[in-house]
């Protein structure tokens, strides 16, 4: 019996290890694939001149499913947790299309791209540096405080 | 059709007239809405028209941006290239018009700002209207080569709109190639009014230059119908198609045999006798009123 709790209590910190994990990585993702928006709408704003809703419709099948969830409800606590600090150049970034000619949206979504891969650079860094070590830390916690019981 | 466009208050008093009667409906920034019926213009007031402007409905200056904000679908990338034309056409054929301020970099017109007015221009697929002068024009399977003549708004993008859909019919082996460089002759065929027209290559959105040349070349069109035809920009392609064997049915603004005949530019044209037939269209009892057919010589050879 006192292994078997000593078992759950382990897995709930491997759980909570990899939720924080989690947190960073869709962080990173999801600027990851605000940087393919840009680079997806530049391009086909140049070529085909395609209007924005069909572009968008089309890009959101390609990316991922929770940074697709994260920016179309990005009115929700839910969006605020992972966009911090930067949910307004994103909802900026998307009032900020379609108002222009061609040169303008391309300089537009150029500029909106380097914001996004700047923030999408320290968001890998934070995964690789402060996920790893959360994540690190906490198993090895869990592992400490498990022995300690045993 | 236009309820997501038009702002409500516009698109609910639109809604009581009947659609085939509707030619146009202007909006200007803070004035009177205005709506042409059957040629004849009303101010567009809440519950009916009216010829007096006191209850007229009017659309504020942001009112006007946010339809234009519509029309492009938030992408106003999309339709700068029109705009810079002066108009933009919507599914249906619908063409509107705008008015306001040009921005210039380098001499070249960039896009339009602070657009001030709006027109539109409902287009009408009346059909079988162009069958009396359909035998001047297709004679022993023959296609004469055809200018549609008339002052704006008398009905020739209506009559060749017909007439591609009497020729296609009637003619199913001919090649028509039709040069749509307004997307306002092909695009009602997208709409309600649906023809299977089958025999009919289509360039849309694309300058008569490019659709000319190009379509002579790879299409081997046997008639290719277009609108409008600017006589300075248009005269040498279109030499060069009649020359090459290539019927031509085009439509252009004149009001009359003797206007056409004082446009300087189309007097080398008048001379060489390349168009055989002009259709003669006015607004003189009505919308597309018939004035004349006349021959190579400018006789009049059917009413």
């Amino acid at each position: 019996m006192k292994l078997f709790l000593i078992f759950l209590l382990f897995a709930s910190f491997v759980l909570v290890a990899i939720f924080v994990y989690m947190y960073y990585l869709v962080r990173q993702k999801l600027f990851f694939d605000l940087v393919y928006i840009c680079r997806s709408l530049k391009n086909n704003i140049s070529f085909n001149k395609n209007q924005i809703n069909d572009l968008l419709t089309n890009i959101f099948k390609q990316i991922n499913k929770t940074s697709r969830y994260i920016i179309k409800n990005n009115k929700l606590s839910f969006s605020n947790y992972f966009l911090k600090n930067d949910k307004k150049k994103v909802i900026d970034f998307f009032k900020s299309i379609g108002h222009g000619d061609v040169n303008f949206e391309i300089n537009n979504l150029n500029y909106y791209e380097n914001i996004f891969v700047e923030i999408e650079n320290k968001s890998k860094d934070e995964l690789q540096k402060k996920g790893l070590m959360y994540f690190k830390l906490i198993i090895g916690i869990g592992i400490i405080i498990c022995i300690l019981l045993f | 059709m236009l309820d997501s466009i038009l702002p409500t208050k516009i698109s609910n008093a639109l809604n009581k007239i009947p659609y085939n009667s509707l030619c146009e409906l202007r909006i200007r920034a803070n004035n009177p809405t205005i709506v042409n019926i059957l040629g004849e213009n009303y101010f567009l007031c809440n519950t009916q028209l009216s010829k007096i402007s006191n209850e007229s409905l009017t659309v504020s200056m942001g009112e006007l941006q946010s339809i234009i904000q519509k029309i492009s679908n938030n992408s106003f990338y999309s339709i700068n290239d029109q705009l810079i034309e002066g108009y933009v056409t919507l599914s249906g054929g619908i063409r509107i018009g705008v008015c306001g301020e040009a921005v210039q970099i380098d001499g070249k017109l960039k896009t339009i700002k602070n657009i001030s007015s709006i027109n539109f221009r409902f287009p009408h697929l009346l059909k079988n209207c162009s069958l009396k002068i359909y035998p001047y024009i297709v004679q022993n399977n023959i296609v004469k080569n055809t200018l549609i003549i008339s002052p704006p708004g008398a009905g020739k993008t209506t009559y060749l709109r017909d007439l591609i859909y009497q020729l296609s019919s009637k003619e199913k082996l001919l090649n028509i190639l039709v040069v749509d460089e307004r997307q306002e002759i092909t695009s009602i065929f997208d709409g309600e009014n649906t023809i299977n027209l089958s025999n009919i290559d289509v360039y849309k959105n694309s300058t008569k230059k490019f659709g000319f040349e190009n379509g002579i070349r790879s299409m081997k069109p046997d008639v290719i119908v277009t609108d409008e035809i600017n006589i300075e920009k248009d005269l040498d392609i279109i030499e060069n198609a009649l020359t090459s064997g290539v019927k031509v049915i085009a439509t252009l603004h004149a009001s009359s045999i003797q206007d056409l005949k004082n446009k300087q530019a189309f007097k080398y044209m008048l001379q060489k006798n390349l168009f055989e037939r002009f259709v003669v269209l006015s607004n003189s009892n009505g919308v597309g009123t018939l004035e004349g057919i006349f021959n190579e010589n400018f006789v009049l050879i059917g009413v």
